[in-house]
């Protein structure tokens, strides 16, 4: 009885007021706003696969943050690198490497700043100081209001990993509403310019 | 396929199952003004504040159906906003998103903050004697806003893994402690199953206290954006919108009677007869406690309340930067809210409003209990004339636009839009309890709605450098909103696809 209450408190479950991919839906309408946009496909319930104008590819997944009486839904976008850098990554019994990019700054943005977590045998290493010291990567991700942005190693393969503060849902209780919070223009073609950026820093 | 063949087939099949909508109808129910507002409605009226309860359920039904409408023909981002903003203009959605938001937040964000430290305090009683006789338990409150500002903007969240517990727990301590109430012999003799009967010799008396029994129900309407995907939501959203509502009546019904078995309601200076009572204070809480479970009952109710207190504080910290965030965008409020700290990604002005709000008007009313429930009933007025707005631009919109499509409709319009706005007329001008001051709720509620007006009537004017009585066109909302290509019918196209994709 009590290991099937919990069980039951323990079971994976959505927080209360949460739609599946309606916060992806407003995105979907925002992103194919612009020339430069991008058109996108329902890839799942919360995922989307989207293409740009000239031809990036990336995805967007759902990501829920729930506290008492209130969670947010945010959009983390994807972007497939081709980095041979899975060895150094791949070390058994220790958190997966990630290089974590940053801005730098105690008030104002002054600039980015990229630093490995994890284990690593100095290829994040040198990889991080080729995205750090890249002009064209940090005028793009300067003014963008990401919440994380990360280059991981998932399912397989690195990812740039961006979280925007936009492009969310936030559901209350108390006070009682739900609001999506709009991923305007200037902020659309700032991650677009960013995950090109990144692309291109790496693909050197 | 014509624009209403395709709202009926979307309508058909609805992607949110009854279960979802059901459990997102069930509002607030731990939240420490609640509880309080609870124990002292049946303590001042017993029977005649369960039928308050009753009128303010049929109110809240109204309103849902109001709200349905609304968020199926504008599933916007601004949402109250838009509403408003399409039925009568800028400067009343201004004016109705501030007070439905904010003002909430400042009057009950300031009766948590005060009451979350005092309510788990006074099950401590040692702890309690010593924080008392410095008069400074309510500051317990003010620091865990401060260290939940701290905590937010250094990007830290916590609670996130508890929600469904702490919820699943503050629900379980309310009804264990209600139902052990109501087996265990009475303590005292009551007249009435919930304690003093029903008095209809004076109406005024009912209708005073609709108001607070308005308030058990807050965030109920989180059901009601809903509607556009609910399977069969036309048959639906009323059924989750009337078993969530019975559902917290319920429990409310089950604690207040359990209440006034357990505790009697003396006098809490008896040379003042006149004067506030135990059941008006949150000495209540430890005196059922230790009567329904003895000392173990004062310290799990103790420990429950001093958790939902931080997690609520949690939240209304965590959730309301944001929402500034995003009316900033719209270009509601000042572009200084869309700020985010270069390192740590947080809405840090945002942040600083919504500690800064509570600790100030908690500091400046010293933490008054005698204020709380003014406090209260001050935000059910700011949360009434927010739905007021919002029924008066449904209704409007219905008159102006009837041919546009609404993936949801209220049904016998407009019977609900005006049972629910009467209700709310009604429950502000009869706001004030019996043995209550009106001028400690409607002046400031007057002077925060005041200042919100002129602060809407400069924005419009000045700023946005619009009309501020002219109602926006709903197709220049959608626009904003989906890109200048979609218009509503492409919308629907996009949730059909949605649909079609989750189903």
């Amino acid at each position: 009885m009590l290991h099937r209450l919990v069980d039951w408190l323990r079971r994976e479950r959505a927080p209360r007021g949460y739609r599946p991919g309606a916060t992806l839906a407003r995105l979907r309408q925002e992103l194919g706003q612009d020339r430069v946009g991008a058109e996108c496909e329902p890839a799942g319930s919360t995922a989307l696969a989207c293409r740009s104008a000239d031809g990036l590819q990336f995805t967007v997944r759902e990501r829920i943050d729930a506290v008492f009486l209130a969670h947010t839904v945010s959009c983390e976008f994807r972007l497939p690198l081709a980095l041979d850098i899975a060895a150094a990554a791949a070390n058994p019994g220790s958190d997966p490497a990630r290089i974590v990019i940053r801005h730098t700054g105690a008030v104002r943005r002054q600039g980015i700043a990229c630093q490995v977590a994890g284990p690593d045998d100095g290829s994040l290493a040198a990889i991080a100081r080729r995205l750090q010291d890249d002009a064209a990567l940090q005028a793009a991700l300067l003014p963008l209001d990401f919440r994380r942005c990360e280059l991981r190693l998932e399912d397989g393969s690195w990812q740039l990993c961006i979280e925007h503060f936009g492009a969310s849902e936030v559901v209350t209780n108390i006070p009682p509403m739900r609001r999506y919070i709009r991923l305007i223009a200037p902020q659309r073609q700032a991650l677009l310019h960013s995950l090109r950026a990144c692309q291109a820093v790496l693909a050197v | 396929m014509t624009i209403q063949q395709k709202l009926a087939r979307y309508l058909d099949q609805g992607v949110v199952g009854f279960p979802v909508a059901l459990a997102s109808s069930v509002g607030v129910v731990m939240a420490s003004p609640v509880i309080l507002t609870v124990t002292s409605g049946f303590g001042m009226a017993g029977s005649t504040f369960a039928l308050a309860m009753v009128i303010a359920w049929i109110m809240m039904q109204a309103q849902a159906t109001t709200f349905s409408e609304a968020a199926s023909m504008l599933p916007t981002s601004g949402a109250v906003y838009d509403y408003i903003s399409c039925g009568m203009g800028r400067f009343f959605a201004i004016t109705g998103t501030i007070s439905a938001y904010l003002l909430v937040h400042v009057f009950a964000g300031t009766a948590e903050t005060i009451l979350s430290g005092i309510m788990a305090l006074v099950n401590f009683e040692h702890l309690n004697t010593m924080m008392e006789s410095s008069g400074s338990s309510w500051l317990v409150g003010v620091g865990l806003v401060v260290l939940f500002g701290v905590l937010n903007a250094l990007g830290i969240t916590i609670f996130g893994k508890a929600e469904i517990i702490l919820t699943f727990v503050m629900w379980a301590t309310l009804t264990i402690f209600g139902v052990i109430g109501l087996i265990k012999a009475p303590a005292v003799k009551l007249d009435g199953w919930f304690g003093s009967p029903l008095d209809l010799s004076d109406p005024s008396g009912v209708l005073s206290l609709i108001g607070m029994a308005m308030f058990m129900f807050v965030g109920f309407e989180l059901v009601t954006p809903l509607a556009p995907e609910l399977k069969q939501a036309g048959r639906n959203i009323p059924l989750a919108a009337k078993l969530g509502l019975t559902g917290v009546a319920s429990t409310m019904f089950i604690y207040g009677a359990a209440m006034v078995h357990q505790v009697a309601n003396v006098p809490m200076d008896p040379k003042n007869l006149a004067g506030p009572h135990l059941l008006d204070t949150p000495m209540a809480i430890p005196a059922f406690a230790g009567q329904v479970m003895g000392p173990f009952g004062k310290i799990w109710l103790g420990v429950g309340l001093l958790f939902a207190g931080a997690a609520t504080i949690n939240t209304l910290i965590a959730a309301l930067p944001r929402i500034l965030y995003g009316m900033a965008l719209d270009g509601a409020l000042p572009r200084v809210f869309t700020y985010l700290h270069p390192r740590f990604k947080t809405p840090l002005f945002g942040i600083l409003v919504a500690v800064v709000v509570p600790c100030a008007h908690a500091w400046y009313i010293h933490g008054d209990l005698d204020r709380i429930m003014p406090l209260v009933l001050a935000a059910v007025c700011a949360w009434g004339v927010a739905y007021l707005l919002v029924n008066i631009s449904v209704a409007l919109l219905r008159l102006r636009r009837p041919e546009f499509p609404r993936a949801y409709r209220s049904p016998w319009f407009p019977l609900p839009q005006i049972i629910s706005s009467v209700g709310i007329i009604i429950a502000i001008w009869y706001i004030t309890p019996p043995g209550m001051n009106s001028r400690d709720i409607y002046v400031p509620f007057g002077v925060m709605l005041g200042l919100t007006a002129v602060y809407a009537l400069v924005w419009t004017v000045f700023v946005q450098k619009v009309h501020p009585f002219r109602p926006v066109a709903i197709e220049a909302i959608l626009e904003e909103e989906f890109g200048k290509a979609a218009g509503h019918e492409s919308l629907i196209d996009e949730e059909l696809k949605r649909a079609a994709s989750l189903g």
